[in-house]
């Protein structure tokens, strides 16, 4: 009778344990952002963003809120604004931000002094972490932090990228900017459409859009090689030959 | 009877077996914390040492280019070596040695640390094997996992141009970086355990071990090297 009970004692515990090893295992393939899931391959090493494609198969994360990816512009937009909004050769108004992705002018981006950017675009590497998001763009290294949730600090000196807060509104990101040099406050809404696949930024009546690219792992863009792109231009040093010779 | 007593014990068996490795996995998943957050390094690192404080294991040739630019850097000459003061790249983990607040931004799957120093930046992707080499290039091709509670950072990749630290300790193409990366005191310090590993520059691997402190509140401030120095790169 004892060897029933045992049996049946193990049946019962053992069942809800494996069912238990089981159920994380595909909560996390289901949840897990999809650009990690297959192996990025082919001729890939020493090339531009251009010569690589897209693993074939890989579909967009399905959380609303998580932007964690590459993305560049999409074609045929080329970062501008669509029809209805203004032609991206008009003059800004003044305090406001252009609506095309591109630069702010309130800097050239000369001497390696980067500017301001408005948005997701090309080519921009995305981390959604708990408190904060963070934008970079890879030419002149060119990084964003959003603060989510988060509030305007007090004593805030004017800087190029200023301090953005964003909040959820819906599935779109509605970030705050203040502390811009122009003295400007930038509202840009981001949200993911197209099932993930396109990542839409609007500011003042404008829109660019751009394609998610989950075969891209971010590249150096130094500006400060003066131009040289991916870092491998760099000036090498051969100290061992160097060391040889003295 | 005896079956079903034999029954009985592989059942218990793989419940215990299956709880305790469930158990574990849940440990491990409930245990991955928040490395997210502004950090600054205890204390600023010119020359690298060993965590045992020791001078690390230079080859001949390596050891004599080193010795050589310390000297010229404790006499306040570094320009002949150090391309940061060109506004090149720091490079890692370097840049992490150098005093400057950092933050890491945590992701499902991507880890993005923000240096102060000009903006510079690294992405490590959470995932098995190194698929993609780019470069090489200042900072380095990066993957990592997690190893309990732990995070471990592994890069390649990295051009020699860079330095190991303000001092000149050089290093090759070759370079292979481990790093370690865990909490304590309620996750307000973080330790990072860095395994150099260059064959062309060290005689064997060793490893390095920093502590750095969380700052609350704080936000990277915005840095452009060649305003600082002012320098006119185009």
């Amino acid at each position: 009778m004892k060897h029933i009970a045992l049996a049946v004692l193990g049946a019962v515990l053992t069942m809800p344990c494996l069912a238990q090893v089981s159920r994380p295992i595909q909560k996390e393939l289901e949840t897990a952002p999809v650009q990690f899931r297959a192996e990025v391959t082919g001729d890939q090493s020493n090339a531009g963003f251009e010569r690589r494609t897209a693993p074939p198969g890989m579909k967009p994360g399905t959380d609303a809120h998580d932007f964690t990816g590459a993305y560049t512009t999409a074609e045929g937009t080329g970062g501008r604004p669509p029809p209805s909004a203004p032609p991206p050769s008009a003059p800004p108004p003044p305090s406001s931000a252009p609506a095309n992705g591109t630069s702010t002018g309130q800097t050239a981006n000369r001497g390696c002094v980067p500017d301001m950017y408005v948005g997701i675009a090309s080519p921009t590497h995305v981390v959604t972490g708990r408190d904060v998001m963070v934008l970079v763009r890879e030419e002149g290294h060119r990084v964003r932090r959003i603060y989510i949730n988060g509030t305007h600090p007090k004593d805030l000196q004017p800087s190029i990228y200023g301090h953005s807060i964003g909040r959820f509104d819906g599935d779109t990101l509605v970030v705050e900017t203040v502390g811009l040099k122009s003295g400007m406050t930038l509202v840009e809404r981001i949200r993911k459409v197209d099932g993930g696949r396109l990542v839409e930024t609007t500011a003042n009546g404008g829109a660019m859009l751009a394609n998610w690219r989950p075969d891209l792992n971010y590249v150096e863009d130094i500006c400060e090689d003066s131009g040289e792109l991916f870092g491998r231009q760099y000036k090498t040093k051969d100290w061992q030959k160097q060391d040889t010779a003295q | 009877v005896k079956f079903m007593h034999a029954l009985g014990v592989v059942g218990v068996c793989m419940a215990a077996t299956t709880f305790t490795t469930n158990c574990l996995a849940a440990e491990v998943k409930v245990a991955k914390p928040s490395f997210e957050g502004v950090w600054q390094i205890d204390h600023a690192v010119k020359t690298l040492k060993t965590a045992d404080g020791q001078v690390p294991p230079l080859n001949v040739a390596a050891k004599k280019l080193y010795v050589q630019r310390v000297a010229k850097f404790r006499a306040g000459d570094a320009k002949s070596f150090d391309n940061t003061l060109l506004c090149k790249p720091m490079g890692d983990p370097r840049t992490g040695y150098e005093g400057q607040p950092f933050d890491i931004v945590q992701g499902a799957d991507t880890i993005f640390v923000g240096y102060t120093w000009n903006r510079m930046v690294r992405f490590i992707y959470l995932k098995d094997t190194h698929s993609e080499l780019l470069g090489p290039t200042y900072y380095g091709t990066w993957i990592g996992k997690w190893d309990g509670a732990a995070l471990v950072f592994d890069g390649i990749g990295f051009n020699d141009s860079t330095l190991l630290d303000a001092a000149g300790m050089p290093h090759s193409d070759d370079l292979h970086v481990v790093q370690r990366l865990s909490l304590k005191g309620g996750g307000n310090t973080l330790t990072i355990q860095t395994t150099f590993d260059d064959p062309k520059t060290f005689t064997k691997s060793w490893t390095a071990k920093h502590t750095y402190r969380k700052l609350p509140g704080a936000v990277i401030q915005e840095d452009v090297c060649p305003l600082r120095l002012k320098l006119d790169i185009h």
